[in-house]
């Protein structure tokens, strides 16, 4: 009898340790490294005398980090852009973001990739009815020779009534495509339909944040 | 000197002296979460902020919040007072993310818009299928696990789940609740799948 027990206890025992060895979980990474610099960051606390000096300091930077009223927010995830403080959104629009795709230049071998930068910029500019001016990679994705004549390059037809510039030559712009709106096809810029380009135009002055994802 | 007053004293006395000792931890907390703060906002990736006071789960990007999901947002309701409290230890206000898992689900998006929609953006169908619509889960380290869905107008969503981690997930049903869940739109759940990476941080305001 005793013998009868201890096998059944034993047959029990496996039987849980089989459940818990088929229970599955999901993969865990190990620590990642942003937390180890913010842990460097953190562990370099000022002393007692210099701390209040400092929350002041750290104050001050992060109150002149923060948006002044409205902001655009370009998600190149989704190709929305959109007009809104923290709480509301204003606005909404269907927008082209960066294809994401390479080019190389087969003479020279430079390569270009076409995708939106994403981080913080600002509205650096405003242009009523812009030209492009054609980077080399706009010939070369062309098969058509890299012109040396600025003039050459100057596009009036493709940029739509308004152009926003914000920062290294990555602009929030018309299209000639409007019914690839929705889709990542751009070089970089941002594009908008026409209607919703005069939108941003008419209400966002220079200076505005853009915050790309 | 009366015993009255001596005490009104003695209790004045350990006041100001609590106050004082008091202050230098405060101003530490104070410091390291405005260190902190200032390196998220510096460091020009995207991060989640979990906000006991106004009950918000909120995306950000530099000091700006780019999406904001208040409790009473979504069907499935999320409680952001509940979920930040599996957080650990509660004097740690920065986590990371451990793990990003894309769920399989059902019903499958149909075949033959799928394949309009794969060569119009020349990707595979296979992940486009994995995508539309979204269903993921954030798991934190040290922290809960969050599983994020969206549903197509008028159709339920069945998240598919291994029977392996099924029986996981029951075991650790007679554990404390560790797993919680919200529901948003399309776009939303998509961006925030695409834009979390393994290691992003997220800020816990208790």
């Amino acid at each position: 009898m005793k013998i009868f027990l201890l096998i059944v206890i034993l047959l029990l025992g496996a039987g849980v340790v089989a459940v818990f060895a088929l229970a599955e979980k999901p993969a865990e990474l190990p620590p990642p490294d942003a937390l180890s610099r913010m842990d460097s960051v953190l562990g370099a606390m000022p002393d007692e005398k210099n701390i209040a000096k400092e929350i002041k300091r750290l104050k001050k930077d992060i109150e002149k980090t923060m948006p002044k009223g409205k902001y655009i927010v370009i998600d190149s995830q989704t190709n929305n852009a959109y007009l809104r403080t923290a709480d509301s959104v204003f606005f909404k629009a269907v927008c082209s973001t960066g294809s994401g795709g390479e080019l190389t230049d087969p003479k020279t071998g430079k390569k270009w990739v076409f995708h939106t930068p994403s981080g913080v910029f600002s509205i650096k500019n405003k242009i009523v009815e812009p030209w492009w001016r054609k980077p080399d990679w706009a010939f070369v994705e062309d098969n058509e020779p890299v012109p040396t004549s600025n003039a050459d390059r100057l596009d009036p037809n493709v940029m739509g009534d308004y152009a926003l510039g914000f920062g290294d030559g990555y602009f929030i712009h018309g299209t000639l495509y409007e019914r690839l709106l929705g889709m990542s096809v751009s070089h970089g810029c941002v594009r908008l339909g026409s209607d919703d380009l005069k939108f941003f135009y008419d209400r966002v002055p220079i200076g505005t944040g853009v915050y790309v994802l | 000197m009366s015993s009255k007053s001596l005490s009104l004293v003695l209790f004045v006395v350990v006041v100001i002296t609590n106050s004082v000792l008091a202050q230098p931890d405060s101003l530490r907390r104070e410091w390291k979460l405005l260190a902190a703060q200032n390196e998220l906002i510096k460091s020009n990736n995207t991060y989640l902020v979990l906000d006991n006071r106004d009950q918000s789960f909120t995306l950000k990007l530099g000091s700006a919040v780019v999406w904001v999901l208040k409790e009473d947002s979504g069907t499935a309701k999320l409680n952001v007072t509940s979920l930040i409290s599996k957080f650990e230890p509660d004097t740690t206000f920065l986590f990371a993310i451990s793990n990003l898992r894309l769920m399989e689900y059902e019903p499958r998006f149909p075949d033959t818009l799928l394949k309009i929609v794969s060569e119009a953006m020349d990707m595979d169908p296979s992940l486009l299928q994995r995508e539309i619509p979204v269903a993921f889960e954030i798991k934190w380290r040290n922290g809960p696990t969050l599983l994020v869905h969206s549903t197509p107008e008028n159709q339920p969503v069945v998240i598919k789940v291994p029977w392996r981690e099924k029986l996981g997930k029951w075991l650790d049903s007679f554990k404390e609740n560790n797993a919680f869940e919200v529901q948003t739109n399309r776009e939303i759940a998509l961006t925030l799948y695409r834009v979390l990476k393994a290691g992003a941080l997220t800020m816990v305001l208790r």
